[in-house]
């Protein structure tokens, strides 16, 4: 049940308040349960990130083209990614108050990350996969 | 977007700065907020000067001595100087506290003084609180129980103690007027003292509306814009903890959620 | 009562200043850099993926990133971004703590914001140092 109240005060002026009704539990546990994830993954990535550096392209090749690091690195770019896009969904739905621009921003992050997610993929599978 | 800097009309200059009181062995430098809705012109920060040793020793003592003394025309609200009414909360040397239980001996240098943040101001240092007030009614802060029963509703000393560290509560507005996510969001996020107090309900053994109480607070900006940023806790002047009260409610919230879930995917 | 324009006394109240006069406590520098962090990351993830393609595809693709990380700003980058997991993911714990009511006391709070700023530069320089004894 909605309690509507009708808000006429200094700044924010009368209109409808509290109006998303949308249950944020799910997305809230879903953050959570990746956030355990890139806990682990995130630790074992660094360390082969880190290995990047300054190296030749044969250096990076060795560095992540076995199986454990492959592995780690593709499951720390996917679950990342889609940590991250709820991130950033978080920090628009704070920042962006006009609807049609935050629209639009959603659903460029979406892609976005998308977009990372999968090229991060791609690489990591063309460097390791067995030649 | 977000306005992160002040508008224009809110943009804080330079005021006066009155004369030190004559005779005077010690004093207190104090700069305060001041904004006139009838000059016309932009906030300022006006300097005062107190002799300490006619003056109480809170915050509060010294804004009653100004208004006594020097400027009658400050304006900020207060009744019972003694923290219980939550009347004369305000931004005192960056943090939002109540001026009549702040020390002056707190306080390192000049004690600079601001309404509580992000707020529309009415007169000085007294805010519009006429959102923080709704936001609170709509938590629907009463009893929300059956017919009335044949004798009074019985609670257990056990029942009674969940209710200690939220009923105390003096709605100062300090901690919502603390947190980020609340300046951005006031419209729509509930805000701590408003999430405090929904928690305070659903904590209640006599209280036979939790299940609504929870789905109503569940929402992505009513509760979820809270981000643990724990300025309302490190704030409180009663020293309750909002956050911890939010982060029980994201939890109860989250189970209610994931058993309707089941309950969908069983049938 | 009614005669008074209550609406346009209201819409000229300024508002009071926020950000600016704050305390810059402990706990909301790490909110803060928590958020900061989290969208650093999402830049980094995009400038590493450019890398890995680059190094996936070999030849001239790899001689374009290769900036990403070597030379001064790619060392640099990447001990960034490594600090960046590090902080935010112990912001992370510190959140998942949070939520379960744990260290929420006026030390417990200080603690945990503490732990988050010295363990996110401390695990990265550890890393650093072993990272380079073993290469």
């Amino acid at each position: 049940m909605t309690v509507a109240t009708r808000f006429n005060s200094g700044r924010t002026g009368s209109g409808d308040a509290y109006v998303s009704d949308r249950s944020g539990s799910p997305h809230a546990q879903f953050m959570r349960l990746t956030s355990y994830a890139l806990i682990p993954l995130g630790a074992l990535s660094a360390w082969w990130i880190l290995g990047l550096a300054g190296k030749t392209l044969e250096g990076v090749r060795a560095e992540i083209g076995r199986p454990i690091p492959a592995l780690a690195l593709l499951a720390f770019g996917a679950v990342g990614m889609v940590h991250a896009r709820q991130g950033m969904d978080e920090i628009i739905e704070d920042y962006v108050h006009d609807e049609a621009l935050k629209t639009r921003a959603l659903v460029a992050n979406l892609w976005a990350s998308r977009v990372i997610a999968a090229l991060w993929v791609v690489a990591i599978l063309l460097i390791a996969a067995p030649k | 977007m977000v306005e992160f800097a002040l508008p224009k009309n809110s943009v804080v200059g330079e005021g006066k700065i009155w004369p030190k009181p004559e005779g005077a062995e010690r004093v207190r430098e104090l700069r305060i907020y001041r904004w006139n809705p009838e000059d016309g012109a932009n906030p300022r920060i006006d300097t005062f000067f107190i002799d300490v040793d006619d003056c109480g020793p809170m915050v509060l003592d010294a804004l009653i001595w100004i208004k006594n003394k020097i400027d009658p025309a400050l304006a900020f609200r207060r009744s019972c100087r003694e923290g219980i009414c939550g009347s004369c909360s305000m931004n005192i040397d960056g943090l939002n506290t109540l001026a009549c239980t702040k020390g002056m001996d707190e306080i390192d240098g000049a004690i600079k003084i601001y309404p509580l943040p992000h707020m529309a101001v009415v007169k000085d240092l007294v805010p519009d609180l006429t959102i923080f007030y709704e936001q609170h009614a709509a938590i629907q802060p009463w009893l929300r129980a059956g017919p009335d029963p044949e004798k009074e509703r019985l609670q257990s000393p056990a029942q009674r103690a969940k209710l200690d560290g939220l009923y105390e509560c003096i709605l100062c507005a300090c901690c919502s007027t603390a947190c980020p996510s609340y300046w951005w969001n006031s419209d729509r996020f509930l805000g701590p003292a408003a999430l405090l107090q929904a928690f305070r309900w659903v904590q209640d053994s006599r209280d036979e509306a939790t299940k609504d109480r929870i789905s109503y607070v569940d929402d992505v900006f009513r509760l979820y814009r809270c981000h643990t940023i724990m300025n309302c806790t490190q704030v409180c002047p009663k020293s309750l903890s909002p956050a911890k009260a939010i982060a029980e409610l994201k939890n109860m919230a989250i189970a209610q959620d994931e058993a309707l879930a089941r309950r969908t995917q069983a049938r | 009562m009614a005669d008074v324009d209550t609406d346009r006394l209201a819409a000229r109240r300024p508002l009071s200043p926020h950000l600016t006069i704050f305390k810059p406590i402990l706990t909301m520098m790490m909110s803060i850099a928590h958020r900061i962090t989290g969208a650093g990351l999402y830049v980094g993830m995009a400038l590493l993926t450019l890398f890995l393609l680059g190094a996936a595809i070999g030849g001239g693709a790899f001689a374009a990133v290769s900036w990403i990380a070597s030379g001064f700003i790619g060392n640099l980058l990447m001990v960034m971004i490594v600090w960046a997991i590090f902080h935010h993911l112990l912001g992370g714990v510190r959140h998942a703590l949070w939520d379960r009511g744990l260290y929420m006391d006026p030390q417990g709070r200080e603690l945990l914001a503490q732990a988050t700023l010295a363990g996110g530069i401390l695990l990265t320089l550890l890393l650093y140092i072993f990272k380079t004894l073993a290469s």
